[in-house]
């Protein structure tokens, strides 16, 4: 029989939504509904004198302008133990006498149509009285008092790692080599925006919530955080969503704000999120730390030192923690590196908060190993694949536990490293450098690798790591999949599918996924959402594990039902029967039925099974990426000539979906290296309020990349895979600066601050030149 | 991100579009692709009293070979000028610098006409039409008048289109023989628009001996225009590699650069010398 599992079926979600038959927040009419605007702070660090909205209400249907001081509450911050946060800075929702940054919502201005409340929202004035902003976070870090009235300090966040005995690694080494690594502030972007609708439910007493996220149990409990104590009850649906990327795992201000005043007007309130709202105010990564090795002149690396600062942004979201602590916990990556002493700073500025994205930490922390391995390398003349043979984590450490105390249960990361290196022909690349580094277009060669290893399901408590299923056999053979997890864009509908059909002996067309609704999957569950490489690691493993039992429920009947014994019953597209007489079958739909004659009754009268599946610790997979590209030494410019992406993330469910993942990881992660940044100058402006200014890695920018699948099984999942979200956005910044770098090697030029824009590239020649003749 | 409230006109002839534009006195704008205009109405960076779509006009898009020349119709798109046998074999330099406008979306609706009217600075078709010695017809007072690409493109954002006038058709001379050409641009990442553009076209005699020169420069300054030191420089000398390195400095002569996200002036002077070089050196390999 068939197994789907492991098979590169099509997307069965891709048709609905190519044809824009999706149902996304803003394609959701709710009769009677008001419109929302945000009036957004244009000054990063003001004291508010006030807000004038008389003209704006003085418009024909404005209904409310709402201020600070008319909408209490503050956003949940969430701490993990151990890490040293004070939180005394409460994230109001909207700014009340003082803005903090750039972006920060000011006032509501609400309204019966969205064309009036824009243009009521140009009315509103807010006259501001400016003061001085702190834009660099190292800078902050050093100041005496803070930016926020009542807390000393702007460091909020130290969640430092001691590991072994760093201090007599660092006597022993052969030398140091150290280096400045600059993570840049990016916005995520996702294709669509954040957005919300909510009313309240006279009938069911509750409101009902819409909300494009990623874990719509979150945002429920987020919420009910914002109400306080008198909170109605409230059901969240997350409906499809257009990429999330992390941004969209937390409550934001706006978002609690429809909720309150829908609340509070008793009518349906909605916002939806403009791409130059989106651009402005949701930041991600803002990561500069100085890193050292001890080394031995072998190229062993006995120890590490690192000073990170994460630029946080004026106040700390639900996860804000997150990235700082991944990114100290995970600094040694694949490498098997006891010896640490790693102090990670998060601190605050006058700019957007900061939150996770994609790879969480894990970008972060790679960019600044990789490349200090690479500069390890080149001052011990080694070749960097060497230095990584080298430090590798071996097949035989494993379960190996990392300095930062993360046990990582199995891999083998030589076989991944040496295939990418293989399908790359590194070899020869090096051996064409060694002839000549400049091509015959004049442009100069270079080839990078990075090695990674990323995590998947979560980091945290038992919470973070559990997932929720509940799968439902009805009559018609028909099979429904309750998740806490939902997609956007990850495919689930199919690779969930894949699984259970496998178990149940059905084909996947008939199973469909329900996603996002707090009613339907176990509110007071785990139901964390999905982030951090977890769904089909966590969720996906509990609805299979989920169907396994189905199918034992099954089989017990199908025993009775064809009277014969256990071995000889055989499943399969959506029948069982007796192996040793076909003609004797019965059909799933009715095996349901009769077991569930057996069973408790349920709401929907078909059989269902739940299951809560607890990942033991995080699934960690592994990436071996190898760029090569050419420079132009005349315009800075850079093209790729190979991209070669080695992953092992288990046995994969679906081998196209996970190509898919490793070319969207890889467009983000180039991206970043190559185009994106968010500055801020001296007075807290944002160098892009829109994508005519914002640069994103495009279509026509991608390398044809060559991705290469490796699967040594997990020991911590049903199926033996593990996550593969994030891994291609954790090794690809590294591996494409590692060859920007080695290109430029020979004229001199050891760094350039992320990202390598022609011009910054061009810039550094030039200096470096200019060096040369001094 | 929605407009101000204006009204919306959709004529059908010429005759009708430039009426209702004279009505509003300035206040209204002509939408003819959108692709500028329709997200600077919904940024609110231009808040107008009407907008006059001329996409119900019929006849307003075509490629016609007129004279051994084009004529082109204003609401041809940019898809169509790159895809356009007509044009690759008489204006190449045209497709070439088509093709490498925004994107796909964007060349598919964005318009020769709409490019020309909204003078960006660093837009891309100028810079060909400014080499080819393009004239453009223009609608708007009793008569039509004539205006030759190099009186234009005034400034940033403006042109020399007057209250109420409208392209009505963009005319492209022969190329003479033994000319080559070439576009060379850095693209900003994000808009696609030229950082530095560079447009030449370069013909010799039998002998190889520049006769004319033609090098216009989009990006750099406030409003795409010629170098008109180096087309001086070259006229007269043949187009070794030492002649084009030498007259690609010259490039600069004149241009007060532009600093933005992009790049810095320094950088864009840069770039002006590099890409001039390598233009004229990509147009001298073309000459036939």
């Amino acid at each position: 029989m068939t197994t789907y599992t492991g098979q590169s079926m099509r997307r069965m979600e891709d048709d609905r939504l190519l044809r824009g038959a999706g149902q996304f927040v803003a394609d959701i009419a709710v009769p009677d509904t008001l419109h929302m605007v945000v009036v957004r702070s244009t000054e990063a660090h003001a004291l508010i004198d006030l807000v004038d909205a008389s003209e704006a209400l003085a418009l024909e249907g404005v209904v409310t302008v709402v201020v600070g001081s008319d909408l209490p509450g503050t956003l949940e911050v969430m701490v993990r133990p151990g890490i040293d946060a004070k939180l005394g800075a409460e994230h109001p929702l909207l700014a009340n006498e003082r803005a903090m940054y750039v972006g920060q919502p000011v006032a509501l201005v609400i309204a019966e149509t969205l064309a009036i409340a824009e243009d009521a929202a140009e009315l509103v004035e807010v006259r501001y009285n400016p003061l001085p902003p702190v834009i660099d976070a190292r800078e902050s870090a050093k100041a005496n008092n803070s930016l926020h009235p009542g807390l000393a300090t702007n460091v909020v966040l130290r969640t430092p790692v001691l590991s072994g005995n760093p201090h007599a690694a660092f006597e022993r080494a052969d030398r140091v080599v150290k280096g400045t690594f600059s993570v840049p502030r990016v916005a995520p972007s996702p294709m669509e925006g954040r957005g919300c609708i909510a009313y309240y439910d006279k009938v069911e007493e509750r409101m009902q919530v819409w909300t494009s996220t990623q874990a719509s149990h979150e945002i429920r409990r987020q919420l009910l955080h914002v109400f306080g104590e008198n909170a109605p009850e409230i059901h969240v649906v997350s409906p499809d969503v257009g990429g999330g990327f992390g941004q969209k795992h937390h409550l934001y201000p706006d978002e609690a704000a429809v909720v309150l005043m829908a609340h509070r007007l008793r009518r349906p309130v909605r916002w939806i999120e403009s791409r130059r709202e989106n651009l402005i105010a949701s930041h991600s990564r803002g990561f500069v730390g100085d890193v050292e090795a001890a080394v031995q002149n072998d190229g062993r690396i006995l120890g590490m030192r690192a000073s990170v600062f994460a630029d946080l942004g004026a106040y700390q979201i639900h996860g804000s923690f997150l990235s700082p602590d991944i990114a100290g916990k995970r600094m040694t990556g694949p490498y098997d590196i006891q010896d640490l002493d790693m102090q990670m700073l998060g601190v605050l500025t006058n700019k957007p908060p900061t939150g996770p994205y994609r790879g969480a930490g894990q970008p972060e922390s790679s960019i600044m190993m990789e490349r200090l391995v690479d500069r390890i390398a080149r001052e011990l003349d080694l070749d960097p694949v060497e230095v990584r043979l080298k430090n590798l984590i071996q097949p035989e450490d494993f379960p190996y536990t990392t300095a930062g105390d993360i046990t990582i249960d199995s891999g083998n990361y030589q076989a991944a490293f040496r295939r990418a290196l293989d399908v790359a022909e590194y070899e020869d690349w090096r051996a064409e450098q060694a002839k000549t580094r400049v091509r015959d277009n004049g442009k100069l060669l270079g080839v990078g690798v990075a090695t990674t290893a990323s995590g998947s399901g979560g980091s945290g408590g038992v919470s973070a790591r559990s997932s929720f299923a509940r799968v439902t056999v009805d009559g018609e053979g028909q099979v429904t999949v309750d998740s806490d997890v939902s997609p956007h864009g990850q495919g689930m509908s199919t690779s969930f599918a894949q699984l259970v059909a496998d178990q149940l002996g059905v084909v996947p067309e008939v199973i469909t996924l329900q996603t996002g609704d707090t009613d339907k999957s176990n509110p007071l569950g785990p139901g964390t959402g999905t982030y951090a490489s977890r769904s089909l690691v966590i969720g996906g493993s509990a609805a299979h594990s989920a169907a396994k039992e189905a199918r034992a429920v099954l089989e017990s009947v199908a025993v009775q039902a064809l009277e014969c014994d256990s071995t000889s019953v055989r499943f399969g597209m959506g029948q069982a029967w007796d192996v040793h007489d076909g003609s004797r079958s019965i059909s799933v739909g009715e095996l349901a039925m009769l077991a569930q004659a057996e069973r408790e009754p349920t709401a929907s009268g078909a059989l269902e099974i739940e299951y809560v599946f607890t990942l033991p610790s995080s699934a960690f997979s592994f990436a071996a990426h190898v760029a090569v590209v050419e420079v132009d030494p005349a315009t800075g410019n850079v093209d790729f000539k190979r991209f070669i992406a080695a992953h092992d993330c288990g046995v994969a469910v679906n081998p196209l979906i996970v190509h898919g993942q490793i070319a969207g990881g890889i467009a983000q992660g180039l991206g970043e290296a190559l185009v994106e940044v968010v500055e801020h100058d001296a007075n807290g402006n944002p160098s892009a309020t829109s994508l005519m200014d914002y640069s994103m890695f495009q279509a026509e920018d991608m390398p044809v990349v060559t991705p290469e699948l490796l699967a040594t099984p997990s020991s911590l999942t049903p199926t033996g895979m593990r996550g593969v979200g994030e891994a291609p956005s954790v090794a690809s910044p590294a591996a494409l600066a590692n060859a920007v770098m080695d290109a430029l090697a020979p004229l001199g030029v050891s760094h350039i601050d992320l990202p390598l824009t022609p011009e910054r590239v061009w810039k550094a020649i030039c200096d470096a030149r200019t060096q040369l003749n001094g | 991100m929605i407009p101000a409230a204006f009204e919306y006109h959709a004529p059908k002839t010429l005759r009708q579009a430039i009426s209702t534009l004279r009505k509003y006195d300035g206040e209204a704008r002509v939408l003819a692709g959108g692709m500028s205009l329709v997200p600077m109405m919904k940024l609110r960076l231009a808040n107008l009293a009407a907008v006059v779509d001329l996409g119900r006009i019929k006849g307003l898009s075509f490629i016609q070979e007129v004279n051994g020349g084009l004529s082109i119709g204003p609401m041809t798109t940019h898809y169509d000028i790159e895809s356009s046998e007509v044009v690759q074999r008489i204006s190449p330099i045209l497709a070439e610098a088509a093709a490498l406008v925004g994107d796909v979306q964007v060349r598919n609706r964005g318009t020769i006409g709409g490019s020309v009217a909204h003078a960006d600075p660093a837009a891309d078709l100028p810079a060909a039409l400014l080499v080819l010695h393009a004239k453009f017809s223009i609608a708007g007072s009793a008569r039509r008048r004539i205006v030759r690409a190099d009186r234009m493109f005034v400034d940033a954002y403006t042109s020399a289109l007057e209250e109420g006038e409208v392209i009505a058709g963009v005319h492209v001379p022969a190329m003479p023989p033994r000319t080559g050409w070439s576009y060379k641009k850095l693209a900003n990442r994000a808009s696609r628009f030229a950082i530095v553009g560079i447009a030449t076209q370069v013909t010799t005699d039998e002998q190889g001996v520049c006769t004319r020169a033609r090098v216009a420069i989009t990006g750099a300054g406030p409003a795409p225009t010629r170098a008109r030191t180096i087309e001086r420089y070259l006229t007269g000398k043949k187009l070794t590699p030492l002649n084009i390195t030498k007259s690609a400095t010259r490039a600069i002569a004149g241009i007060e650069f532009l600093g933005d996200v992009h790049g810095s002036p320094e950088y864009r002077k840069h770039l002006t010398m590099e890409l001039t070089k390598q233009a004229l050196t990509e147009a001298s390999e073309r000459i036939r």
